[in-house]
């Protein structure tokens, strides 16, 4: 199957030995994200708080990095390369949720700061706020609040995946916490 | 983060909240999704020929970058300072640009004129910029600024080179060999000069150049069509350009043959030298009596050959006089001159 697959898309001109080649890449693809699926889906469900959506990130990520398997030269950086194909397919993917649902994350927002009354207990209602103000955070954000309390990435780890100075990645999570801080605080009261 | 005395509690509770997202392991139709992606997905193209293309790319670059340099490196290279003065009475040919053991011969033909327009380096520039903007596409990461910033550079330097204002005026002329000016009609302000060397014999004249630009303007030669078919044009003829030595722009310095130099704010003067028509009267003629000679053949104001910033341009250089050569009329020559007109009124 994968060897009519390449015929097509290389014009049917491949050698035997050319098309073992590639079988060989596709069987090393294949054991390098299957080794890396749980972690990738378990982050990604984290990240977009959907786990259908999880799932297409994950997917999307995977032939993202097949596409761009070949110009990977060391293996051994596969983890890193494709956390990082990843970690970016879902902040792009927040990024589209938080312009289609501008209005609903307003009103996430107000409701942060004012928690519902009929909350049970306070630590429900407390992390129901967390919950709100996680959500109603920017999408960059909270892609920074999950790679560092869930990844438990440092700051220059997520600079790296991210591919940002770590002075922003300082600023992002100072902010966020500000927010953060602030919900906690006001379920408290 | 935590220097706030709630920030363990805010942490506590933010770890718990994203713990409560966490699905656990993939389920099993994502795993059976991610096993087929090689065979749906199938290597691209552009990911098998990336590699190759971004090296064939880059080396083209590298090799048109290269000729625009070959190119343009005659026009940036050092200048010759109009000061560097040449020893008189040591004759050699002027063959060898800049020599410092060649006297002025106004006899010799030597460098400065050529027949043809250089060549531009824009079709090279325009070529390597698009060349680099492939590479920059074909590249990934930040290692795509390089051809990036090239491109960029690269036609920069072709605009400001190209556009750029600038002006090469003569400040300043004056005969020389066998030339000498007629006598001001009173209420024509044209200069006339004569140029009464025997038959393709040689004359010379001096121009101050001054040039006016945001840019120092290098001159690189000046272009004559007819100079391309010297040996078989019998009109008159620009064949050389000699160097004044006077650091201020003046025409009394030492003389050496021409170099392309950059006009300095004080202005630089030069010795236009040529050679005269075939059936040129030379002596015969009487400046006194114009109207007995049977025509006059005048030489064109040239054009320039310059660059700014080793950018090649071409601007015409308005010569301040009108130098006129008398001839018989009727000539044996195989062809008359560039252009032949009736004696100037006087």
């Amino acid at each position: 199957m994968l060897g009519s697959l390449v015929r097509k898309s290389v014009g049917g001109e491949k050698t035997l030995e050319t098309l073992r080649a590639l079988e060989l890449r596709a069987d090393t693809f294949r054991g390098l994200v299957d080794r890396r699926l749980d972690a990738a889906y378990r982050l990604a469900a984290v990240i977009l708080n959907d786990r259908s959506e999880a799932e297409d990130a994950v997917h999307d990520a995977a032939v993202a990095a097949w596409r761009r398997f070949a110009d990977l030269r060391d293996l051994a950086r596969f983890d890193a390369w494709f956390h990082r194909i990843l970690v970016n397919g879902c902040r792009d993917r927040l990024r589209d949720r938080a312009r289609g649902r501008r209005v609903d994350v307003g009103r996430e927002l107000l409701a942060a700061e004012h928690p519902q009354i009929g909350d049970a207990s306070e630590a429900t209602a407390v992390r129901d706020a967390l919950r709100r103000a996680l959500i109603a955070l920017a999408p960059d954000d909270q892609v920074v609040v999950t790679l560092r309390f869930y990844a438990d990435l440092t700051v220059p780890g997520i600079a790296a995946v991210l591919r940002i100075p770590e002075g922003t990645v300082k600023s992002r999570l100072h902010h966020a916490m500000g927010r953060l801080r602030a919900a906690l605080e006001g379920a408290e009261r | 983060m935590s220097e706030r005395p709630n920030d363990p509690r805010l942490d506590q509770e933010l770890r718990e909240v994203l713990r409560q997202r966490d699905p656990g392991a993939a389920p099993g139709v994502l795993r059976s999704w991610v096993q087929d992606v090689p065979q749906e997905a199938g290597p691209t193209r552009s990911s098998q020929l990336r590699r190759p293309l971004a090296a064939a790319l880059g080396l083209a670059a590298v090799i048109l970058v290269g000729v625009i340099g070959v190119t343009t490196i005659g026009h940036i290279g050092p200048v010759t300072g109009p000061g560097a003065s040449v020893p008189a009475g040591s004759a050699a040919s002027p063959s060898a640009p800049a020599s410092p053991v060649t006297a002025f011969d106004p006899t010799l033909e030597g460098p400065g004129v050529s027949g043809a327009d250089d060549f531009s380096p824009a079709i090279l520039v325009v070529l390597a910029c698009v060349v680099l903007g492939a590479l920059a596409i074909t590249i990934r990461g930040r290692r795509r600024l390089l051809p990036g910033t090239a491109a960029a550079l690269l036609a920069g330097w072709a605009v400001v080179g190209t556009l750029v204002p600038l002006t090469v005026d003569v400040f300043a002329y004056g005969p020389g060999l066998n030339v000498v000016r007629a006598p001001q009609v009173p209420g024509s302000e044209e200069v006339l000069f004569y140029e009464l060397a025997p038959a393709s014999g040689r004359f010379s004249v001096g121009l101050g150049f001054l040039a006016d630009g945001p840019l120092p303007v290098r001159i690189e030669g000046i272009v004559s069509p007819a100079f391309d078919h010297r040996d078989h044009f019998i009109g008159m003829l620009l064949t050389a350009v000699w160097i004044d030595g006077e650091p201020n722009g003046g025409m009394t310095g030492p003389i050496r043959p021409f170099a392309p130099f950059e006009i300095p704010r004080s202005g630089q003067s030069v010795w236009l030298v040529g050679r005269a028509g075939a059936c040129a009267l030379g002596g015969a003629f009487d400046p006194s009596n114009p109207a007995a000679v049977g025509g006059f053949q005048s030489i064109e104001s040239p054009d320039l050959r310059v660059s700014v910033l080793g950018w090649p341009r071409t601007v015409h250089l308005q010569l301040p006089f009108r130098l006129v050569e008398p001839n018989p009329g009727s000539c044996s020559g195989p062809t008359p001159g560039p252009s032949s007109s009736p004696p100037p009124s006087l």
